[in-house]
C-alpha cells in the first residue's frame, strides 16, 4: 500500500478536472464566436441590403413608389439579400415586423407636384 | 516517483493557461470581426442621406407656398445681411422645411452651411434654435463623425455660393 495513494483515477482528478474545465472554456468560447460571427454577418447582410434597397429607392429623383420597373427592381434586391422590405412614405411608417429601418428625405410624386417627404425602406430578414 | 503527481497538475495547469489564451484570442476576433465593415456602411447610408436630401430641398416650399431655394437665393443676394436673414427665414417662413431636415436626419446635429465663391463669407444654420443652438464650435466636431454634402447655387445678384449640408454624430 502507497502512501497517500487514492486509486488510479483518484491520483490523476485534479488533473482531470482541470483539463476538462479547459476544454469546456476552449469549447464553449468556440460556440460562442460563431454565434457572434452569424449574428454580425446576419446585421452587416441587414444593413447592406437595406442602403441597396434605399439606393435603388432614391435613384429615381422624384419618389415614385408607384413608378413602373420599382416593385421589380425592389423584388429582385430582396432576393439578392435574403430580405423582405417595405418603402415607405410619409405618413406610413414601418410595420410591427420589421425591425430595421433606414430613412430619407425625398421629393416624392404628390397630387400637386412633388412635395419634401420622409422615405422609410424598412427591412426584415426572410 | 514521488513528484509524479505534481508534474502532472503542472502539465495540466499549462494545458490551462494555453487553452485560456486561446479562448481570449476566440473572444478579441469575435468581438471585433465585422465592426470596419459596419462602419463602412453606415457611413455609405449618411453620405447618401445627405446627398439626397440637399437635392430634395430643390423641391421644397415653405409655409408661404414660395420655392425654399429661390428665397434663399434671394436672401444670399445681400451678401452683409445674408446670414442673419436666412437664420431668421430658417427660424420662420422656412422652419417647416428645416424641421424635415432635423426630423428625418440620422444624426442628432444638422448644419446648413453657406460659403461664397470667394470665401469672404462663411455661416452656418444649426439645426437647434435659440437657446439650445449649438454652433461647430460648440459641439467640438473636430472630435465627431461628420458626413456632409455640397452644392453649388448662383443667388440673384450672380455670385455663386457653395451650400454644404452637414450632419454630425
Amino acid at each position: 500500500m502507497l502512501k497517500g495513494f487514492i486509486g488510479p483515477i483518484g491520483d490523476d482528478l485534479p488533473t482531470l478536472l482541470m483539463i476538462l474545465l479547459s476544454l469546456g472554456l476552449f469549447f464553449s468560447s468556440i460556440v460562442f464566436s460563431f454565434d457572434a460571427y452569424n449574428s454580425k454577418l446576419d446585421k452587416l447582410r441587414l444593413t447592406e441590403g437595406a442602403v441597396e434597397l434605399g439606393r435603388a429607392a432614391v435613384s429615381q429623383g422624384v419618389v415614385d413608389l408607384s413608378a413602373p420597373g420599382f416593385q421589380d427592381r425592389l423584388n429582385l434586391l430582396e432576393k439578392t439579400y435574403g430580405l423582405k422590405a417595405e418603402v415607405k412614405l410619409e405618413p406610413d411608417t414601418c410595420s410591427a415586423s420589421y425591425a430595421f429601418y433606414l430613412q430619407y428625405l425625398v421629393a416624392a410624386k404628390g397630387s400637386a407636384g412633388a412635395e419634401l417627404k420622409k422615405l422609410l425602406v424598412c427591412v426584415k430578414k426572410q | 516517483m514521488n513528484m509524479r503527481g505534481q508534474a502532472a497538475v503542472m502539465d495540466a495547469l499549462f494545458f490551462m493557461l494555453v487553452c485560456s489564451g486561446a479562448a481570449v484570442l476566440l473572444y478579441n476576433v469575435a468581438a471585433a470581426y465585422n465592426t470596419t465593415t459596419t462602419k463602412q456602411v453606415t457611413a455609405l447610408y449618411n453620405y447618401e442621406y445627405a446627398q439626397t436630401a440637399i437635392v430634395a430641398l430643390h423641391y421644397a416650399k415653405d409655409s408661404q407656398s414660395a420655392w425654399f431655394w429661390n428665397r434663399l437665393r434671394g436672401d444670399l443676394a445681400d451678401r452683409t445681411t445674408a446670414g442673419a436673414h436666412i437664420v431668421a427665414y430658417l427660424e420662420g417662413d422656412g422652419q417647416v422645411v428645416w424641421n424635415k431636415v432635423i426630423a428625418s436626419s440620422p444624426a442628432p446635429y444638422a448644419f446648413l452651411c453657406f460659403e461664397s465663391d470667394d470665401s469672404q463669407i462663411k455661416f452656418c444654420v444649426p439645426s437647434t434654435a435659440g437657446a439650445s443652438a449649438k454652433s461647430e464650435n460648440d459641439l467640438n466636431t473636430a472630435n465627431r463623425p461628420a458626413y456632409t454634402s455640397a452644392i453649388r447655387v448662383t443667388d440673384t445678384a450672380g455670385t455663386q455660393w457653395a451650400v454644404t449640408l452637414k450632419l454630425y454624430y
